[in-house]
């Protein structure tokens, strides 16, 4: 029996079989050829192979998503007929006598370093392309199938270096039982998946995951970080019953998932979801959720050419409000930086993303696409509970250039005789600067929602990004607390209603006490909401309020945590 | 040898789909053609490789400078000066 330690991503225990998936990886061996015109013949075959499978995917991807999109793999294609990459992969096999493969891979890795040289997250990803048609030519040179995880054998637990999110968006969802990443955070683009599918997951597990063979029976428990290979029978029978336990325990949560949080003594807190686009939205209502507290619009923005229009933004919010009546729709205006740079827009690049001008600050340098989406939500709000909320602000000027611009949006929609709606304004409060000046931002506003994963990093200064200081980015830690405490009580002064969007809603431990806190809203991974409102229902206001008061007092999460168990 | 001096306003500069326009524009002419980005004084580059275009990193409102040898160098010259002046195919810059 072998331990791992990584983070803990998604609840719950998985136990199977590992299948590792490692499409990074391709081991070709490098060989001298005597015959060079032969082995030219098979590069050029291959080449037309992958040239064939990549019109293939752009078809298929045309018809999905429309030709803007589609057009992504145009530059694919080019590395294909490119000098600098197939021309200089042929010079090596005739000058060298050698196959190939070896040629592709030397090429591959020269075009690697000078791409990485270049130091911007842009080109980086261009690497990544390149790599992506490096590898399939060399699988096409081998035989060797192109691996996805769309067709597993059997249930089992994945186990990969990362998961990238076409590898997620594919996977196979019936046979996979839950998966350990060797990199990667809590709030990677897998691990938020995982969470909304609820499968259990473990990320930042580091290198040494990637020894496990394939096929070695493993326990992953999605709480604890831990991962189990080839456990002892009295251990992965301990392990079978607590899963049967969790596993009924979800079931029971979700029944009573679709009656209100009502707390022992009859205060009821509204839950409701973060979800990232329309397929998410569906999963809501399934898990009792009341609403949508944040609907992220990146997911409109990003791996594009061009901005989405107008028209199409709003048929995209009307069609998420529609899935949920008259329930609340929180629309998020994009949330972008540096980090996650857009083809159509020119970004300088900064050193510190994080700190640099992403969210509101990034919208308010670009007043024409970001009123564009202001239309588009002031459009869908007609006959729709939607709101909508501005991201990363940190200065009362902010909010105010924000509302001059959506004044500009409902005058220039007039001027044309467009109808729209007339849609609550609301700020995620998520830069210590905005939790303590709360009582100065909450008159220009409707209402706060605090973002607690970005108030966590910043506040404690630790890249949530970042595993080695993962620990150390934790919500629960007091003076995260006391700034989420603050805002609630600035906000209820000033009449307003306070509500958490960040991961920290999700998490039963911190239930009773944002309960404690009088939070009115809470919002969180639509799988996440079941378990959430039966810890609600276990407490009493007057309870969750003493408890408040007590950890606000606490030097570290860790005491919180045992505090909050000791009365659970 | 035909040279011009053009500048990039698509709001992507020279990358992603303008990228590839340029390149399969170029590789459509026997002349062998160059392209050298003025913002940042590089040297001249092959305008047929994608990659060698994009490793150029030139942004919005970047001159460029093109360059062409050939049989046909006048006609790829022509060609390229209306693709960089319609702005790709696309209507003005609408971010």
């Amino acid at each position: 029996m072998r331990t791992i330690h990584g983070i803990g991503a998604s609840d719950g225990i998985a136990l199977g079989p590992a299948y590792k998936y490692l499409p990074e990886m391709v081991v070709c061996p490098r060989r001298e050829v005597s015959d060079t015109a032969e082995e030219e013949r098979r590069l050029d075959r291959a080449v037309r192979q992958v040239e064939t499978a990549l019109a293939v995917l752009k078809a298929e991807l045309e018809r999905e998503v429309g030709h803007q999109d589609a057009a992504i793999f145009e530059a694919h294609q080019l590395f294909l007929s490119d000098p600098a990459f197939i021309g200089r992969a042929r010079n090596l096999v005739l000058e060298q006598k050698i196959n190939a493969e070896a040629a592709i891979e030397e090429v591959m890795a020269e075009l690697q370093r000078t791409f990485e040289a270049m130091q911007d997250e842009y080109f980086r990803e261009r690497a990544m392309d390149v790599m992506d048609v490096g590898r399939r030519l060399l699988r096409e040179l081998m035989g060797l199938p192109h691996p996805s995880l769309q067709h597993l054998p059997r249930p089992c637990i994945v186990v990969a270096r990362e998961l990238t999110p076409s590898d997620t968006a594919r996977m196979d969802r019936k046979q996979v039982l839950g998966f350990v990443t060797a990199r990667g955070g809590k709030t990677a683009h897998a691990a938020i998946l995982a969470r909304s599918l609820g499968i259990p997951a473990v990320v930042g597990a580091g290198e040494e995951a990637l020894d496990i063979g394939q096929d070695t029976p493993l326990i992953l428990d999605g709480v604890s970080g831990m991962v189990l290979a080839d456990p002892d029978p009295d251990v992965a029978a301990d392990f079978e019953e607590r899963r049967l336990r969790l596993q009924q325990e979800r079931h029971r949560a979700l029944a009573g998932a679709h009656s209100p949080a009502v707390s022992r003594d009859g205060r009821q807190v509204e839950v409701v979801a973060n979800i990232g686009g329309l397929e998410e939205a569906r999963n809501v209502l399934d898990h009792g959720g009341e609403g949508v507290g944040l609907l992220r619009t990146e997911f409109l923005f990003l791996d594009r050419t061009t901005a989405p229009s107008e028209d199409e933004q709003t048929e995209a919010y009307k069609a998420i409000a529609e899935v949920l009546g008259r329930r609340p729709l929180i629309i998020r205006t994009l949330d972008i930086g540096g980090d996650k740079p857009l083809a159509y827009l020119t970004m300088p690049t900064e050193d510190n993303p994080f700190l640099g001008q992403r969210g509101i600050r990034l919208c308010l340098a670009e007043p024409e696409m970001f009123k564009v989406q202001l239309r588009a939500i002031l459009r869908a709000a007609l006959g729709h509970n939607i709101k909508v909320m501005f991201p990363m602000v940190a200065t009362a000027e902010e909010i105010r250039a924000a509302r001059r611009l959506l004044d500009e949006a409902r005058h220039e929609l007039s001027a044309r005789n467009a109808a729209f709606g007339d849609p609550e304004i609301g700020i995620m409060v998520e830069i210590p600067a905005a939790a303590l000046a709360a009582d100065t931002l909450a008159p220009l506003v409707d209402f706060f929602s605090l973002g607690t994963n970005d108030l966590t990093q910043y506040t404690l200064a630790a890249d949530r990004t970042n595993s080695l200081v993962q620990e150390l980015a934790d919500a629960l830690h007091p003076a995260v607390l006391r700034l989420i405490a603050e805002t609630i009580r600035r906000g209820h002064e000033a009449g307003i209603w306070v509500g958490v969007c960040g991961e920290l809603a999700g998490d039963p431990v911190a239930a009773p006490i944002l309960l404690g806190l009088d939070l009115d809203e809470f919002s969180m991974a639509p799988t996440s909401i079941p378990a959430v409102k039966e810890v609600i229902r276990k407490w009493s206001y007057d309870d969750a309020r003493r408890l408040a008061e007590e950890v606000l007092k606490l030097d570290s999460a860790g005491k919180v945590r045992e505090r909050v168990a000791a009365q659970s | 040898m035909e040279k011009i001096r053009l500048i990039v306003n698509h709001p992507v500069g020279l990358h992603a789909r303008p990228a590839a326009q340029f390149v399969k524009m170029a590789s459509q002419y026997q002349s062998n053609i160059t392209v050298a980005n003025l913002a940042s004084g590089g040297s001249p580059t092959n305008a047929k490789s994608i990659l060698s275009v994009l490793t150029l990193g030139v942004n919005k409102g970047s001159a460029i400078e093109v360059a062409a040898e050939g049989p046909d160098e006048a006609q790829a010259i022509a060609a390229l000066k209306a693709l960089v002046e319609s702005n790709f195919g696309e209507a003005a810059s609408q971010a």
